[in-house]
């Protein structure tokens, strides 16, 4: 068997962008999974697309990855079902107002002119269906949503198309790292070689890390969505509630979408998620607190899905300082699909050793190294994580 | 009320009422659950209240569940009715939802006991109003002595066709068509099962009775129809029916479809157990045991959720689980193995006919063959050629398609289109459709409030659930 020049393990969005924009510098990529492409996180994610209150580092990626989504057309053929909805975050009470003003501030001074206080009156009519004493917020306006399933479909077709193949049903049970590149061993294909391999098995990453003789401190995580029937237009954006943990939207087709970073409990061993309805009532219970919604609001179903995790919910993206030319892209933490096409552009520029166009600063494992006995002594607390509750 | 039980029964049809009963006579305690204001299930609906007028349509085989309705009423066992099961957990854990009000209790043994369907069909037009399934004429005339608006088509295959439409000439409503969708080669496969069958000649010739009863009947009778269709522009005012290439349309208010029963499965979809494909009637059914166990210890299937075989089964394979239970929990009597042994003889005996009936009545192959412009999900408004153009770009699994579409998705959760779903999607690929599994389903399996959520009673989540559910 030839090699190849990168396998991606893991073909969530981090494998299939990072593979996508390799393949059209001309290498040979694969990518492997061991279910099917979009499978996990990536294709039953909520499909936010959010800059609003993104962490500062990783302003550069979701300021990147937006300009991307805006024009998916032409990069991956589809529009992967991205519109603008805007995203906004209304404040309960004076002192809320003053952080997210805070807020606006800081990311003006970082050159980035995208959140917008709103007042009360704006809220109103942007949201009507926020309670009474909310006394402003802010707001991003390019922010949006997009249809996980339609974008790891986009991305597949576009990468078949640029020359990469994908192996679905191919689970990697080995990697031998040698001193000409990686043999790796699979359930359906054998033995296929690589001078370079990517972790991009998200939820699974820790566990191949460990099969490749590194560490990495990614656990599985579940979160859980709630959907109700259709409703008649009630809100345009996304809309969250400054300290607490809640997203609250309205999809296209009239469907409201509740979330917030609540958990589903976890098989690992089938590698399946069951919803937790102690978190689901804990997510409905705040959704009345803050919205005016009433009895015929009701939920057709829940949905759930499986993401790696690290202890301080910031991805690792960078080589393995252990295994050399093991690259590992993974660790999103619930918040990694509006990240995606830029995290795919950056691997693909470190992978044939280019300067990206952003950097890793603060993604790399080896943060972990330094503090791994502070963070295993004193985890950050879970309560306002994820991408849907992100207010770090 | 209390939150611990031995048994929970989901399902008041003879399946669940007989095995709910049973379990409580032999000193149990039981809970059961039903979406419905009396016990009864599809086929006895409203047993306990029937008008005379109704009755008299209807005839002995309903009113057997009058004893079986009272043996429940008698038997002990707490009987809720309007209680819609909305969840089942592996360790026994049901959540219910009555009066708006949502309450989580915990049973040693769940028995789901939940019945059949029509099988949802898409054919052009059958979204208009005025189409209604047959047996949902059945349901609407048991329940409220309401009767559909004439002149009526009725169209499809199988036995229930032709009940109903028996039914409908008692009540004097006008069936001026009768289209059967039959293949007149299922003869043919049925002949290998006809032997066994003829042991039970009262069954056969009660089913040529009806045949010869509902040609009579009708205005017209037309065999060998290969499919058809509803037209309309707000209501069905006409039905065209296609044979030999050939269209006959005839005015109609109502048109009646049925296409078979197929088992429902919601909950154990829910709880991810094994199923399996039916080649002949072409549906998934949960893979149980002959007491209706499954590979989880705490859920039992019983009655036609396990496996169409109709009303009598069904009462039989309740009452044969009921016995399976009582053993497992040290409850059984000295005579149950006796008993046991005579109930699954009985039901051997009522299944004679069931292999012959079924390859009879084996769904038409061009089920699936709609037209792209009809609309297969009705929820999310998903059309053939949105489902046939997906399958093309190669997405190869039910899941995937359901992602995309959003074929599924809605509040019915793909009750009305995953078979449709999967059977066109067999076509399209050449796939066998057991190799196409059935639809993920995730709680609430019915919908619920969202206020409803917030203030269910829910039991602690403990370990277990944790690593077990
Ligand atoms: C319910 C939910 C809602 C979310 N909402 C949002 C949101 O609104 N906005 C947002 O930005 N983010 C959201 N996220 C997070 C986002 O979906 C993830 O961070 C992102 O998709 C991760 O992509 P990935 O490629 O790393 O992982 P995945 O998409 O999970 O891909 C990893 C793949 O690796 C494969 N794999 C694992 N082990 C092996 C092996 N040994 N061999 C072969 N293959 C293997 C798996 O089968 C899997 O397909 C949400 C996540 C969930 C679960």
């Amino acid at each position: 068997m030839k090699k190849v020049d990168c396998i991606f393990i893991g073909g969530g969005l981090m494998g299939l962008a990072s593979a996508l924009f390799m393949a059209r510098d001309g290498k040979k990529v694969l990518v492997l999974d061991k279910d099917c492409t979009g499978k996990h996180a990536s294709g039953v994610n909520a499909g936010g697309v959010r800059s609003l209150k993104r962490d500062i580092a990783e302003l550069p990626y979701i300021h990147g990855a937006l300009a991307m989504w805006h024009n998916m057309e032409k990069i991956v053929g589809s529009d992967c079902g991205f519109y603008q909805t805007g995203y906004l975050i209304a404040a309960e009470d004076d002192q809320a107002m003053r952080e997210l003003e805070q807020r606006a501030a800081q990311t003006r001074e970082l050159g980035y002119d995208n959140e917008m206080l709103i007042g009360r009156d704006r809220l109103r009519e942007l949201a009507p269906i926020v309670r009474e004493h909310c006394v402003g917020g802010i707001m991003s306006v390019k922010d949006g949503h997009a249809s996980p399933a339609e974008t790891c479909r986009a991305f597949h077709a576009a990468l078949v198309g640029a020359g990469g193949v994908v192996h679905n049903h191919c689970e990697v049970v080995g990697i031998d790292p040698g001193e000409n590149g990686f043999c790796v061993h699979t359930t359906s294909q054998g033995k296929l070689y690589a001078e370079q391999v990517v972790n991009c098995a998200g939820a699974w990453a820790g566990k191949l890390a460990h099969m490749i003789g590194d560490t990495l401190p990614v656990e599985p995580v579940g979160a859980s969505v709630l959907v109700t029937a259709r409703m008649p237009r009630l809100l345009h954006p996304f809309v969250a509630v400054q300290g607490r943990k809640l997203w609250f939207n309205q999809a296209r087709n009239g469907t409201l979408l509740i979330c917030g970073g609540y958990l589903a409990d976890v098989d690992m061993e089938k590698g399946l998620t069951r919803m937790n309805f102690h978190e689901l009532q804990a997510c409905a219970k705040v959704a009345y607190d803050l919205f005016a919604v009433t009895d015929d609001i009701t939920i057709v179903r829940s949905w759930a899905g499986l993401d790696g995790e690290t202890p301080d919910h910031f991805p690792i993206i960078g080589y393995s300082n252990k295994v050399p030319g093991l690259f590992h892209v993974c660790g999103f933490s619930k918040h990694g699909f509006a990240l995606s096409p830029m995290v795919g552009q950056v691997v693909s520029a470190l992978l044939q050793g280019k300067k990206p166009e952003v950097g890793i600063a603060g993604f790399e494992v080896e943060r972990f190294d330094r503090v791994s006995d502070l963070v295993a002594s004193n985890p950050i607390p879970h309560e306002n994580c994820g991408n849907l509750s992100n207010y770090k | 009320m209390k939150t611990k039980w031995e048994v929970i029964v989901v399902g008041a049809g003879p399946a669940g009422m007989a095995c709910a009963a049973s379990c409580a006579e032999q000193g149990m305690g039981v809970l059961v659950l039903d979406e419905q204001p009396s016990p009864g299930g599809q086929i006895y609906r409203n047993i306990e209240r029937q008008r005379d007028k109704v009755l008299a349509v209807l005839g002995q085989e309903y009113l057997r569940g009058a004893g079986l309705a009272t043996r429940l009423r008698i038997s002990g066992a707490e009987y809720k009715p309007l209680s819609k099961a909305w969840k089942v957990e592996s360790n026994g854990r049901v959540c219910f939802s009555e009066n708006g009000s949502s309450r989580e209790v915990q049973g040693k043994r769940v028995v789901l006991a939940i019945g059949a369907m029509e099988r949802p069909v898409p054919f052009s037009g059958w979204t208009l109003p005025g189409v209604a399934e047959a047996g949902g004429v059945d349901a609407f005339l048991k329940s409220d002595g309401l009767v559909p608006q004439g002149p009526v088509a009725i169209a499809g295959s199988g036995p229930i066709m032709l009940l109903v439409a028996g039914h409908l000439n008692k009540l004097g409503v006008e069936v001026n068509s009768f289209f059967d969708t039959t293949p007149s080669l299922s003869v043919l496969s049925a002949l290998p099962h006809l032997l066994p069958a003829l042991r039970r000649v009262d069954y056969l010739a009660k089913g040529v009775a009806m045949l010869m009863e509902t040609r009579k009947s009708v205005g017209q009778y037309k065999r060998g129809v290969s499919h058809y269709e509803a037209v309309g522009a707000e209501h069905v005012t006409a039905v065209v029916a296609h044979k030999h290439g050939k269209a006959t349309t005839v005015p109609a208010s109502t048109l009646l479809v049925h296409e078979g029963i197929i088992p429902r499965t919601e909950f154990t979809r829910q709880l991810r157990l094994a199923h399996k494909w039916d080649g002949v009637q072409r549906y998934w059914y949960p893979d149980i045991d002959e007491d209706g166990r499954t590979s989880l210890p705490a859920i039992f299937v019983a009655g036609d959720s396990g496996f169409v075989h109709g009303g009598v089964a069904a009462e039989l394979k309740g009452e044969i689980t009921a016995l399976a239970i009582a053993a497992e929990l040290g409850k059984g009597g000295a005579f149950n193995e006796k008993r046991q042994k005579s109930l699954r003889k009985q039901l051997a005996h009522e299944l004679l006919t069931r292999s012959f009936v079924d390859a009879m009545y084996s769904p038409r192959p061009n089920l699936s063959a709609v037209d792209d412009h009809v609309t297969v999900c009705r929820c999310e408004e998903v059309t053939a050629k949105t489902i046939r153009a997906l399958v093309s770009s190669g997405q190869t699994a039910p899941e995937q398609v359901k992602a995309v579409s959003r074929c599924g998705m809605g509040p019915c959760q793909g009750r009305m289109c995953s078979s449709s779903l999967i059977e066109i999607m067999a076509s399209e690929t050449g796939k066998n459709a057991q190799d196409l599994p059935p639809l993920n389903v995730r709680p609430p399996v019915r919908n619920i409030g969202l206020g409803e959520l917030a203030n269910a009673t829910l039991l602690p989540h403990n370990a277990a659930q944790k690593s077990s559910s």
